[in-house]
């Protein structure tokens, strides 16, 4: 990290009343992925280094990274890269950081998203939006065993303002 | 549902100062400050701004991350989350969100 002083982070703390092993599953098992990240799924072996991709309906690939850290079920880590759209994928990868850890009962899950190339990273702007609305999601799932219904953004359901 | 209601208070209570209010606003503004950068556009003492941020953090509207040496302070969009998804509708948020700017651009025109 070039400075110290970084407000190109996006952090993201929840409480889940589940298990470690539940949302360790949660976030690299695609029968859990599917019904709350928008009907996308993950393709990836999920060895360090190994090439992450998150697929949207129809084939269509929206991100792309690279395995950093899979310790489960504490610490789960991948670059985060958009090849989709065009006003995204100008900018370099940023990195997804999961921590879990048991907290009072609930499994606190902690997302910390970073490394964002530019001073003004739209990117950032893009996941900002979208991450609280997957995240509230896994949790609805894990404590009700329902999904919620999934909105991309608030402006509508085009995909083209996925995470807006 | 007693951890969720004792943790919704937390967040209420939180809320309910000027102060707590000004240093969420703080971090709206630029998220990721230390302490002492918190301090400074505040007209409070050092050790008044870091019992508020206590607060803030038990109630998680503030997490802090260590960069290298220095402790920062960030928003976590999670408790106001759960409070606007609990009482106002999908719908009526998309709405909300609507007047809500429209309101912003009258007032910016009529100045």
């Amino acid at each position: 990290m070039s400075s110290n002083k970084d407000p190109q982070t996006f952090v993201y703390v929840t409480f889940i009343n589940s298990t470690l092993e539940k949302v360790w599953a949660g976030l690299t098992q695609n029968e859990f992925i599917e019904q709350f990240w928008g009907n996308c799924h993950i393709e990836c072996d999920w060895k360090l280094g190994s090439k992450f991709q998150l697929h949207a309906p129809g084939g269509l690939v929206y991100d792309e990274g690279e395995v950093l850290a899979f310790d489960p079920p504490h610490h789960l880590s991948y670059t985060f890269k958009n090849v989709f759209f065009n006003e995204l994928k100008a900018e370099p990868a940023s990195r997804v950081d999961f921590k879990l850890e048991l907290q009072d009962g609930f499994v606190k899950l902690t997302l910390v998203h970073d490394q964002f190339p530019t001073s003004n990273s739209k990117y950032l702007r893009a996941i900002s939006g979208g991450w609280p609305s997957i995240l509230s999601g896994l949790k609805t799932l894990l404590e009700t065993g329902k999904p919620l219904p999934f909105v991309w953004s608030h402006k509508n359901n085009n995909p083209a303002h996925k995470f807006g | 549902m007693v951890a969720y209601i004792a943790a919704m208070d937390l967040v209420f209570k939180a809320l309910a100062d000027v102060s707590r209010r000004q240093l969420l606003d703080a971090l709206h503004e630029r998220n990721g400050q230390t302490l002492g950068e918190l301090c400074e556009n505040l007209e409070m003492s050092r050790q008044a701004v870091a019992k508020h941020l206590v607060l803030l953090e038990q109630a998680n509207l503030v997490v802090t991350l260590w960069r290298g040496r220095e402790k920062l302070h960030y928003l976590n969009p999670v408790p106001l989350g759960e409070i606007v998804d609990r009482w106002i509708g999908k719908y009526e948020k998309h709405r909300a969100r609507a007047l809500g700017e429209l309101k912003r651009k009258l007032e910016s025109n009529s100045e």
